[in-house]
């Protein structure tokens, strides 16, 4: 065994990286404290190298999710302020967490008539950037330097793992696998990148509608997803979402968050598929949060979802535009969303990988 | 003889060399021998921002086979003269070696053989860099470190490749003669088809060639491929070797582009090889193989015919594998 003794200086630094677990011979989960850490650090960073802030400044940004905590813990240690607006929706311990660092928690109470929560919380957030004169605005669905800042990342997988064959993970603001897929390209261009939605998210083509799975799918399209990096694009269910996380804690030791275990439903069925391929998964987060719900049968129940037997095969489809009722995949082949959406009848190619 | 104010990054050093060198020693008048091994470029090259600006790096593929040899007579009183007259790197590291070693009013003849030759494309500037330090450190009976030489290279002539560390592997930042990061072994045996990318070329000379300006995506990817580069050390892997050579020549080809590279690529393709390199300041490049590889006569034949059809003809092999001196 190897020991590298290590101090860290600061928390962040600590935990910016996942650790590598090798599930079975050619897979191996990326697990992460928290992960979107690294384009909130990346972000900032850059910003305040730019001059674009400094400490006093007032960072702002509308999120309900890991990326509020992530900059609720930067701004606390660097010295900003930090206004987080959200809706009802957000986790109550999440928003403990993030008020105790320092930061304000922002919550709208009315959807807007058009564009929902979203409009209103951009809305609240522009008047919040007014009202604070030297603020900044990460903007992590249209900032370059989310993408970017996977590169750190790919330069981490790359130099544990070597040549990685296959990529897969969940997508919500597509950060983090267009990212990391187009850095890790560069040492491997035939790389699979296999993305992961969940029912009645737009980011893939599915009608928008109410989502019970945190942390991954989306109701508006962030400028930064790429759609054309996917070689294979997966839906996953709740019922099936939640029962691969109890099953990758289980079987693994591995207790993290509802899109690890989506990633993990998906991976365990590519790399059993390519025995011959180094397949990564990532996971996003630890599963502190999912305690009382994902990991709380009454919870289940109360939704009205039992932990089923996964399915063992995803459903094939051709157009993400249909009812799914289980797991169900398209071969996208590196295509856009309107070539997905609207495919060549003559030219129609269909290769399965 | 030319004075010479030592520049800041040296103190440090100089200050240990008084200690430990002693400087009261009188040199007897003996030849000095150095040798150095040649390069062929690199198998990656580039830029990576930690936050203090962008740090400039390559990590060069040695070619063993190629030797500078480099012998110093030293005379006190004299200047230095060399031969040939026009290697004058050399003769610049021959008094910053004797400025180092606190050596003074000396001069003496300096003679510097190369196997490389200009028609290559290839400079041999650090290698007969490198021999001349060797060998006027040898004439006064010292040995220098591989940083102590690449710091003296540096400033001999500007820009340098990373040839003196031969015992492992280095990412080596060409402007400062700093060791970015100590590869944890040399890299890994590969057998190389070099050929010149167009046959008129002389090369480029490093300091002449202006430093490429990375935008973020290039810089992003230098850092998967800095991991790769490491992990193919670690593992031995000249398969994954390969694959960063090929990235960054890739890269490379927006700022001193190769001609025929996309017909090189597909031979890349069609031969078998596990990456084609460049020489990022330079011409020449190669494909590189598994030595090991059962099937690597017919890979041979297929390369060299492909390189043929595009109108090269002149090719060379070498194994860059070597022995420690």
């Amino acid at each position: 065994m190897t020991y590298h003794p290590t101090i860290h200086k600061t928390y962040e630094e600590a935990v910016l990286y996942p650790k590598i677990f090798q599930i079975k011979e050619n897979l191996y989960a990326a697990s992460f404290f928290l992960m979107k850490l690294l384009p909130a650090k990346f972000i900032l960073d850059n910003a305040r190298r730019e001059g674009r802030i400094r400490p006093g400044n007032t960072v702002a940004e509308t999120t309900s999710g890991t990326f509020g905590l992530a900059l609720a813990m930067l701004c606390n240690h660097y010295g900003y302020k930090c206004i987080l607006v959200s809706d009802p929706v957000l986790d109550p311990l999440l928003k403990n967490r993030i008020e105790s660092l320092g930061a304000v928690v922002d919550i709208v109470k009315e959807p807007a008539v058009v564009g929902g929560y979203q409009r209103t919380r951009l809305d609240r957030l522009k008047q919040h950037l007014r009202e604070n004169r030297e603020s900044f605005w990460p903007m992590q669905y249209q900032n370059q330097n989310n993408p970017s800042s996977y590169s750190i990342l790919a330069e981490y997988l790359s130099t544990v793992l070597g040549r990685i064959d296959c990529l897969i993970g969940t997508v919500g603001s597509g950060g983090s696998m267009c990212g990391t897929s187009l850095f890790l390209r560069k040492v491997n261009p035939d790389m699979k990148v296999i993305g992961i939605d969940t029912t009645n998210s737009i980011l893939f083509g599915q009608p928008d509608g109410k989502r019970l799975v945190r942390g991954l799918g989306n109701s508006i399209m962030p400028d930064i997803l790429d759609h054309t990096v996917f070689d294979e694009v997966h839906w996953l269910t709740a019922a099936e979402t939640f029962a691969a996380t109890r099953e990758i804690h289980k079987r693994h030791g591995l207790f993290v968050g509802a899109t690890s275990g989506a990633a993990y439903q998906v991976a365990k069925h590519w790399s059993s598929r390519h025995p011959d391929m180094t397949t990564v998964f990532i996971c996003p987060d630890e599963g502190y949060r999912y305690l009382d719900n994902v990991f709380h049968d009454p919870w289940l129940s109360s939704m009205g979802l039992s932990l089923c037997d996964l399915p063992l095969e995803p459903v094939v489809a051709t157009s993400p535009d249909i009812d799914m009722k289980q797991w169900t995949m398209i071969h996208w082949n590196r295509r856009t969303l309107e070539q997905v959406q609207t495919p060549n009848p003559i030219g129609a190619e269909v290769v399965v990988a | 003889m030319q004075k010479f104010s030592l520049p800041l990054v040296m103190d440090g050093h100089r200050h240990q060399n008084e200690r430990n060198r002693s400087r009261s020693k009188v040199p007897r008048p003996n030849i000095g021998i150095g040798v150095a091994m040649g390069h062929h470029g690199e198998v990656l090259q580039g830029g990576v921002d930690h936050g203090e600006g962008v740090k400039r790096f390559l990590v060069t593929l040695p070619w063993p086979s190629i030797k500078s040899r480099a012998k110093f007579f030293p005379l006190q009183n004299s200047d230095i003269v060399t031969e040939p007259e026009w290697k004058l790197k050399s003769r610049k590291a021959a008094m910053l070696t004797m400025l180092f070693l606190g050596i003074e009013n000396h001069g003496g003849f300096l003679e510097v053989t190369s196997d490389a030759t200009l028609e290559l494309g290839l400079g041999s500037s650090t290698s007969d860099v490198v021999a001349t330090i060797r060998a006027v450190a040898a004439a006064f009976n010292e040995e220098l470190h591989s940083h102590e030489i690449s710091e003296i290279a540096v400033m001999a002539e500007f820009a340098s490749d990373s040839i003196m560390y031969e015992e492992q592997a280095v990412v080596f930042c060409q402007r400062e003669g700093v060791v970015l990061e100590a590869l944890e072994n040399r890299l890994p045996p590969a057998f190389v088809i070099g050929f010149n990318t167009s046959p008129n070329g002389a090369g480029i000379s490093t300091v002449e060639f202006p430093l490429p300006a990375y935008d973020w995506q290039e810089l992003g990817s230098f850092r998967p491929l800095l991991g790769a580069i490491r992990a193919a050390v670690r593992m031995q892997s000249v398969h994954l070797l390969g694959k960063v050579a090929t990235a960054s020549s890739k890269i490379n080809q927006r700022f001193l582009p190769k001609p025929n590279f996309d017909a090189l690529l597909d031979l890349l393709g069609d031969s078998g090889a596990c990456g084609l390199q460049v020489a990022h300041s330079g011409s020449v490049a190669g494909y590189m193989f598994d030595s090991n590889d059962s099937d690597l006569a017919k890979k041979i034949s297929i390369t060299k015919r492909g390189l043929s059809n595009i109108g090269i003809n002149d090719v060379w092999y070498f194994n860059t594998v070597w022995e420690t001196q």
